[in-house]
């Protein structure tokens, strides 16, 4: 097992270095460069040529693309991601005051939606054909059918404006004054507008696991034995229709990343998702290919987790 | 309650004059009052005067507010400022303003602390609403020459009729005046050397002090940390003098080094990443820059309270770039110690000490905010609000909901949809207040674009296009149409704005007589990406009279580099800034030492751009600038639709001196525009000690 993930992780590098070439050189292909972002059109106009170049060989923009690829590379090896343009702060300072509020706001959703999704899926196939059922598989249709950000938009006019349940921005209701219930107050609905997709897909998911398995020959052997109908869910079909949820929910979660850059928008959630199109906005390439890294590794180790996962909730993957 | 203060309004009125008078003296005062029913009283008041002056000038204010009826409020106003030592010049200059005034909301807050034996707070508060008329207003100032004078006042009066019988009210100290903003934009630290955006505009303004300030309500330049300022006749040096007894936050007095220390960190590339070239016209300042720091320049220290700028070349024009968007006056005694190119780096958001009316509180934090306190020992008083705090609120709809919800009051950002405008203006909880813009919405040929070299057909390009329907259709109809970026009253040449109205018959004739080629398609370049319809509405229009244009959205930075590096465009829409003083976008638009995006520079206008910076009138000004625009309305390097203005939406419940002087909007057409002396969006450095909230 242990030599199973070394292997894995062993084969992430090169893709992680493949990942971040291609992002850099996107990047750097697309018009524009950091000092254009960075001053406004304006001011642009006021500086001399002189100044201009003077400020790209300041930032280090005056080499070939490669080369400074290849500096980013070695200095990232080194565990050094730069600093950012726009801010001239470090790279890893920026984003590691954002993973936080991002883990607090899919962390949350990943259990809104697994555990939700479970549940309801499961309740759906044990009462299969019902108007439960019926009901259930229209509204997970309509959750995987509607944007993130207009449910988002939906949830700001509805819970925020006109029922006033929630606040309508930000993590605390007052800046400095840090207080948990304030706090998960504030998370409710980010956490829920990101949630509804997974909600949605873990339904449907759940829900045909769950029927698969109570047609299969062990769980009908299992009544025959004369098991009482909670042993035979509970015990036999639920943990087999466990597993493909795992994986989804762990496939998932790269997914959630991809979310929170609409839901973070938003409700001006200060996470890694309002980083992102921060930094594609502003050419701001170090902290933009230090998130993409981040993204990488979270792909991969989405993946990773899925297959450990996995192997633990099945016996007969284990064995290599 | 009422009625008590009523009957005793003589006594608010004495305690307000006394209170105004020390306090204009510089003087400490301690009032001490406690009012129960009936008649008793205690007065006990204590000034102490220390004024070692050599020349003392007096300033005396008296305001007359005339009501219908038979009320009558006279306030006189006694300020005694030091000054330099000078001449024995008595000087006296009257000023009488007349101001008509719809409704005056007069607001008294008495506060009775202490009686013998018992400590008792009685807050009463009245708020008045007093129709009136007219507003006189008249100032007098005198200069006395004195040597010194030491003065020292004890005035204990104690009064006791009757014993303390009954407390009428107690109550807390009032509930806390939080004024919060929305901003929006992405800033990673509050640092004033580095700092472009708004809400970086904003933090200093509330936390720092200039040198003078433009003041959008009396129209002109009015004292900030420095009290007076001079230009030398030849306008080759600009002094200024400095207030005494201004603060920093942590104590320290502003003096004339730091506002040296302050300019010339602007100049040097390495504190000032990207400092703005607006100083340049300082003496030596070039030189100074390129040795990054190093050298003299002419910022001169006269003495502790007086620094002189002197000029690379006589000009008018130092007052705008020195004191506008510009330097705050930083601490020498912190930041001197810092070596320059670690300035970038200081800890702005954690430390930020200024001599502005509100101090940092809660740090600031990217993508969160910032809060400030007040600063009871700001030198223009102590500020009403006790905190303001800047929110982070990325999109237009959560700024509208949060808005409606009560949860900020403002924002440093005025955009939102059609549709909200519309909800603010029909709320009377809320006021939509135009400022009068410098932005000017516009197409730009490339002047090397072949088949625009004939001018007739920029001529047509722009009669062919509708202007109104599409301001009406795609502005609110907030703006004008202008055909020259000459807007400031003093170079406007109003009859140019007339020169090319929407007439497609005509322009099809103009099009024809210089032989235009109908299968040519203008390329348009725009990074006005939610515009698309906007700019199919125009290209419908020109097809009409035979032009097709085609437009291409590119993200901003794409824009700039096509534009201002590499030229590479037919025509371009953009929001040009044109402020009300030409000097600054012709250097920056217009003139070949710059990035000349246009391709428009040439020897001549280089020459005339020059001679209106080198020009110490305005008249002399106008003379160069009215030939630039009697150039400019022939070849058009700019082809406007419209001059927008600025509609900022606030809550009613926060009073800001500006804003707040609007009259309420009830649609989109009653929106006020308000005049403004140099800029849009100086209006925020007006008085922030006098911005006020109704908290309940």
């Amino acid at each position: 097992m242990q030599k199973y993930i070394l292997r894995r992780i062993l084969i992430s590098i090169p893709m992680i270095v493949g990942i971040s070439l291609i992002t850099f050189v996107m990047v750097n292909l697309a018009p524009g460069d950091p000092l254009t972002a960075m001053i406004p059109p304006d001011l642009m106009a006021e500086m001399s040529p002189a100044q201009l170049d003077a400020k790209k060989r300041q930032l280090g923009l005056d080499r070939p693309m490669m080369v400074r690829y290849f500096i980013w590379l070695g200095e990232l090896v080194r565990g050094n991601f730069g600093f950012s343009f726009l801010s001239r702060e470090p790279v890893l300072k920026i984003i590691w005051e954002r993973i936080p509020p991002t883990l607090e706001l899919t962390f949350a959703a990943l259990v809104i939606g697994t555990l939700g999704g479970f549940v309801m899926g499961v309740v759906a196939a044990l009462k299969q054909y019902s108007l439960y059922d019926y009901a259930l598989s229209f509204a997970s249709l309509v959750g995987l059918s509607i944007p993130g950000f207009f449910l988002a938009l939906i949830a700001l006019f509805l819970f925020v404006l006109r029922f006033e349940w929630f606040p309508s921005h930000g993590m605390t209701s007052e800046l400095g004054r840090f207080n948990i219930w304030d706090n998960l107050y504030h998370l409710v609905l980010p956490a829920s507008v990101l949630a509804i997709e997974l909600l949605a897909v873990s339904t449907r998911y759940a829900r045909t696991a769950m029927l698969e398995v109570l047609h299969s020959d062990y769980v009908t052997t299992a009544r025959a034995k004369g098991l009482s109908e909670w042993v035979v869910i509970g015990r036999h079909a639920f943990r087999n229709a466990l597993l493909p949820l795992i994986t989804i929910s762990s496939l998932r979660i790269p997914l959630l990343f991809g979310g929170v850059i609409v839901i973070e928008q938003m409700f001006s959630w200060p996470g890694m998702g309002l980083l992102t199109v921060r930094a594609i906005t502003n050419v701001d390439y170090p902290v933009l290919m230090a998130l993409t890294f981040w993204v990488a590794v979270i792909v991969l180790f989405s993946n990773l987790l899925a297959d450990v996962l996995y192997a633990v909730a099945d016996p007969r993957i284990r064995t290599d | 309650m009422l009625q008590t203060v009523r009957g005793k309004k003589w006594l608010g009125l004495a305690i307000a004059l006394v209170a105004l008078v020390a306090l204009a003296c510089g003087t400490r005062e301690v009032v001490k009052e406690v009012e129960v029913p009936g008649e008793t009283v205690v007065v006990e008041k204590e000034v102490i005067r220390e004024v070692p002056v050599e020349v003392v000038v007096e300033k005396e204010v008296v305001k007359e507010v005339m009501v219908p009826g038979e009320t009558m409020v006279v306030e006189k106003e006694v300020v005694k400022e030091v000054m330099v030592p000078g001449e024995t010049v008595v000087v006296e200059k009257e000023v009488v303003k007349e101001v008509p005034v719809e409704v005056v909301v007069e607001r008294e807050v008495v506060k009775t602390v202490e009686v013998p034996g018992q400590t008792v707070v009685v807050e009463k508060e009245v708020v008045r609403e007093v129709p009136v008329e007219v507003v006189v207003e008249k100032e007098v100032v005198k200069e006395v020459p004195v040597e010194v004078v030491v003065e020292k006042e004890v005035v204990k009066t104690v009064e006791v009729v009757k014993e303390v019988e009954k407390i009428v009210e107690v109550e807390a100290a009032g509930p806390e005046k939080h004024l919060r903003m929305r901003f929006k934009e992405a800033i990673a630290h509050i640092n004033p050397f580095d700092s472009l955006s708004r809400p970086h505009s904003w933090a200093w303004n509330l936390m720092g002090s200039r040198l003078i300030f433009p003041d959008d309500k009396a129209m002109q330049w009015s004292p900030d940390l420095a009290q007076r300022w001079e230009v030398s006749e030849d306008a080759t040096s600009y002094t200024f003098y400095l207030r005494k007894g201004a603060k920093f936050h942590d104590g320290e007095e502003v003096t004339a080094d730091d506002v040296v220390f302050t300019f010339r960190s602007y100049l040097n590339p390495e504190a000032s990443p990207r400092g703005p070239n607006l100083l340049s016209l300082i003496k030596g300042a070039e030189a100074f820059t390129a040795a990054n720091g190093q050298g003299d320049v002419g910022i001169v220290k006269v003495d502790d309270y007086t620094v002189r700028f002197d000029q690379e070349f006589p000009n008018a024009l130092f007052l705008d770039k020195c004191c506008n968007s510009t330097p705050i006056i930083m601490p020498e005694h912190v930041l001197g110690n810092v070596a320059p190119a670690e300035i970038a780096n200081y800890p702005w958001s954690r430390e930020f000490i200024g001599s502005g009316p509100f101090m940092l509180d809660v740090p600031f934090v990217a993508d969160r905010g910032w809060s400030m306190r007040k600063n009871p020992d700001y030198f223009f008083g102590e500020p009403r609000l006790d905190k303001i705090s800047f929110e982070f609120i990325e999109t237009r709809d959560a700024t509208f909901v949060a808005m409606q919800r009560g949860e900020i009051h403002g924002s440093s950002y005025p955009t939102l949809t059609e549709e909200m405008y519309q909800a603010f203006v029909t709320d009377p909880r809320f006021n939509v207040i135009g400022i009068k813009g410098s932005i000017m919405r516009s197409f730009m040929f490339n002047n090397n674009y072949e088949p625009a070299q004939d001018l007739r057909v920029r001529h047509a390009f722009l009669m062919a296009i509708d202007r109104q329907a599409l301001i009406d259709a795609y502005w609110q109809g907030n703006g004008d149409i202008i055909n020259t970026p000459f807007q400031n009253p003093l170079y406007h040449i109003p009859e140019y704005d007339s020169r090319y109205p929407y007439n497609p018959a005509k322009a099809r004739e103009l099009l024809a007589e210089a032989g235009w080629d109908e299968s040519t398609v203008i390329e348009n370049k725009s990074y006005y990406v939610d515009r698309e319809d906007f700019f199919s509405a125009i290209q419908a229009m020109l097809a009409e009279v035979g032009i097709q244009m085609k437009t291409t959205m590119q993200q901003g930075p794409a824009w700039v580099e096509d534009f201002y590096n590499k030229h590479e465009f037919d025509l371009v829409f953009a929001g040009f800034g044109a402020p009300f003083d030409p000097d600054g976008w012709l250097i920056a638009q217009m003139h070949s030492s710059a990035q000349d995006g246009g391709q428009y520079a040439n020897p001549d206008l280089d020459a005339l751009i020059d001679k209106g910076r080198a020009a110490t009138t305005p008249a002399a000004r106008g003379e160069a600038y009215a030939m630039i625009a009697e150039d400019f309305i022939d070849r058009m390097p700019f082809l406007p639709i419209l001059r927008q203005n600025e509609w900022w939406y606030k809550a009613n419940v926060w009073h800001q001196p500006i804003l707040s002087e609007a009259r309420q909007a009830t649609s989109f057409s009653t929106i006020q525009i308000l005049p403004v002396f140099l800029n849009a969006g100086s209006w925020h450095k007006y008085h922030p000690e006098r911005w006020d909230l109704d908290v309940r």
